[in-house]
């Protein structure tokens, strides 16, 4: 007797006019139909005896093409017997992290009363892993430089810059040692640049970048593309859990305003007054960080959903927290993306189907 | 206070601290070669009792009492004079085997308090713990130390034959590197005389089991890694386009049992257990490594293996036991 198992690390996701098998382990994803999946879900636990007399005889030949294909893309194998079925249980969709942040935006503007080593004491107590320091114009780098090295010997894992192209020459020589020297720094990107180059500091670990991308304001956030689908287990177990855009998070804006994401308009009061600790503890900071995928509307019917970034700043309906992100454009009951052939909105298709 | 002694650059060293800083305010203190110790003061005084007293690289005086619990992760206590050789070869000799008394002894008092690991850090016999394995009930390969072609081919009778390493080999020359990795013996290569040599029957497998074991847990996981020409032999020759499938596995009940009285016989907390599930769902025990590597599993299992040893390291520490 045959059982058929799928590997954990391959979860299924069901939308709601199809399905998506996402492999964890491989990084990859691929839509299926949703008879695999429900396939899949009654195949559990029955031999495959027990499931060619559960199906009409004329279906057959379709799951034996449903099985052939799992088995060939390594997304199952199968188990001999139903004890060995059953010693393979699913993955535990937990997610933990060992810091009460994980990433921190700090915006630099002209504002000289903000005390940026003091704020970078306060991350590194915080021991949060991950910065990424911003200007909006044109500013002194050794403000920056100084922000890096007093990351030196903390747990601040990596840092990224993403500043203006300067009006003046870029010293690009005097840059290379300093992203060289100080590892933390895993790109350095200028912004508004004439041309478009990628400068290697150190293989595999720090790169200068230079965009012909313009960022004078905060309307690149909330794209949802597939370009940035994670099929992988962090992301999986987060967005089941959590909000992936705004759990852990905090950003620190060129006024000192302090928010949970920099495109938010809650602010939870000033650097200049108020601690990052003190935020933290604020009942209301982490109010958003449990809006999950499957609680926001459209999002929960959306096969990509657990693979997807989320945006709770620009949203369809401003009135309603759980409303689909703004600038998504993907219409899960159609399986569509915008530009594609026979493409409507999810509003348009709601209309057509309640009449 | 909570000690780790371990390598630098250990990534399991640094998830498990920055869990505990995580989970408490407790101290942590980690000695590797880059924080090393620098000082030293032990004491036996008249009355039994011992004072030790340390300072590190990078840090003030410690008292080996505050010390509540221990994780032997890796390597060694490290003192400095260790790390300076004076170039003549008699005295560097009785310099070691004097530290290494005294690391002894700073071990022997360590021995009171809540251990993870193995102080000694004594490499595990591979032989004695078949044996042992054999005697509580596990089923083992075939095995053979022998370092003539005649007594393979009369024990082993034509089957297809591995060698693996006896003690944990990995070092790197100039010329070659050496991982230690196991292999299976082309029967027309070898010669008549050899190295003496560990060889096992080949068991064919359906999947690896790669289980860590922590005060009586066990986390279990299946590595195919059969279905790979690359890995069949030895999964640590990962395949990085196609690495193979690692999922939680619930071992069995009797499995468990017997695992466990052999852990209790060899006297270990921990460890990483490897095992095959042959194509006829025997389970056949391979080996245990002490300080073995659980990152892998722990990850792609999502067991947060890290998290359950800065715990187990708290709660002992909280519990005062």
């Amino acid at each position: 007797m045959k059982y058929f198992n799928l590997f954990a690390c391959c979860k299924l996701v069901k939308g709601s006019f199809r399905s998506v098998i996402i492999d964890l382990q491989r990084g990859i994803y691929e839509a299926i139909p949703n008879d695999l999946y429900e396939l899949i879900n009654v195949s559990r636990g029955k031999s495959k005896e027990e499931l060619e007399n559960f199906y009409e005889k004329e279906n057959h030949s379709v799951i034996h093409e449903y099985f052939n294909f799992l088995i060939d893309r390594e997304y199952g194998f199968w188990c001999n017997s139903l004890d060995e079925f059953h010693r393979f249980p699913d993955i535990r969709e937990e997610w933990d992290l060992p810091f009460p942040l994980s990433n921190v935006i700090i915006d630099i503007g002209s504002d000289s009363a903000i005390d940026y080593l003091n704020l970078i004491d306060q991350i590194i107590n915080l021991r949060i892993p991950h910065l990424q320091i911003r200007a909006l114009i044109d500013i002194d780098f050794s403000i920056i430089e100084s922000m890096v090295i007093a990351c030196e010997r903390s747990n601040v894992n990596t840092v990224q810059i993403l500043i203006p192209y300067p009006k003046n020459e870029v010293p690009i020589l005097r840059l290379k040692k300093i992203v060289r020297k100080n590892v933390r720094i895993n790109s350095l990107i200028f912004h508004s640049s004439p041309y478009s180059k990628v400068v290697k500091v150190i293989d595999k670990l720090s790169y200068i970048v230079f965009t012909k991308k313009h960022f004078t304001s905060l309307d690149d956030c909330g794209i949802v593309s597939k370009k940035y689908f994670c099929p992988n287990l962090n992301h999986f177990v987060e967005s089941k859990n959590f909000n992936t855009c705004l759990n852990r998070k905090i950003s620190i804006d060129a006024y000192g305003e302090i928010r949970n994401c920099p495109s938010m308009k809650t602010s939870f009061g000033n650097i200049k007054y108020k601690s990052l600790v003190e935020v933290l503890n604020e009942e209301g900071f982490k109010s958003l960080w449990k809006i999950t995928k499957d609680k926001i509307d459209v999002c929960k019917d959306c096969e990509f959903r657990y693979l997807c970034t989320d945006c709770r700043a620009n949203i369809k309906d401003t009135s309603n927290i759980y409303s689909q992100p703004a600038k998504c454009n993907y219409n899960p009951y159609i399986c569509k993306w915008k530009g594609q052939k026979g493409y409507i909105t999810v509003e348009k298709w709601r209309k057509n189907n309640t009449q | 206070m909570i000690l780790i002694v371990s390598i630098d650059f250990d990534q399991s060293t640094y998830e498990v601290a920055n869990w505990i800083k995580y989970i408490s305010n407790s101290d942590l203190l980690i000695i590797n070669e880059n924080n090393h110790i620098k000082e030293l003061s032990v004491t036996i005084e008249p009355n039994g009792e011992s004072e030790v007293k340390i300072s590190t690289s990078n840090r003030a005086k410690i008292d080996l009492k505050a010390i509540d619990s221990i994780w032997m992760r890796k390597g060694s206590i490290i003192f400095e004079d260790q790390l300076n050789e004076t170039g003549i070869s008699q005295i560097d000799l009785i310099s070691k085997r004097d530290i290494s008394a005294i690391i002894d002894f700073i071990y022997f008092l360590l021995d009171s308090k809540k251990v993870i690991g193995e102080l000694n850090n004594a490499e595990i016999n591979k032989f004695i713990v078949l044996k042992e394995a054999a005697i509580v009930g596990l089923s083992i390969p075939q095995t053979l130390i022998t370092n003539r072609k005649k007594y393979l081919d009369k024990y082993f009778k034509g089957n297809y034959v591995i060698a693996k390493s006896i003690s944990n080999i990995q070092f790197y020359t100039k010329k070659f590197s050496c991982n230690g990795y196991t292999k299976r013996i082309e029967n027309s290569i070898i010669p008549e005389e050899f190295i003496i040599s560990l060889t096992q029957k080949e068991v064919v497998k359906k999947y690896e089991l790669r289980i860590f074991f922590l005060n009586g847990k066990f986390f279990a996981s299946a590595i195919f890694s059969q279905s790979n020409d690359k890995t069949n032999l030895d999964f640590r020759n990962y395949d990085q386009k196609k690495p193979n499938r690692i999922v939680p596995y619930i071992l069995p009940k009797f499995i468990e049992k017997k695992l466990t009285v052999l852990m209790r016989k060899l006297g270990l907390k921990t460890g990483s257990i490897d095992m095959i599930v042959n194509s006829n769902g025997d389970y056949i025990f391979l080996e245990v490594n002490p300080a073995g590597q659980f990152g892998m599993i722990s990850k792609p299992c999502n067991f947060f293996l890290e998290r359950e040893i800065a715990q187990n390291l708290l709660s002992i520490e909280n519990g005062k036991m």
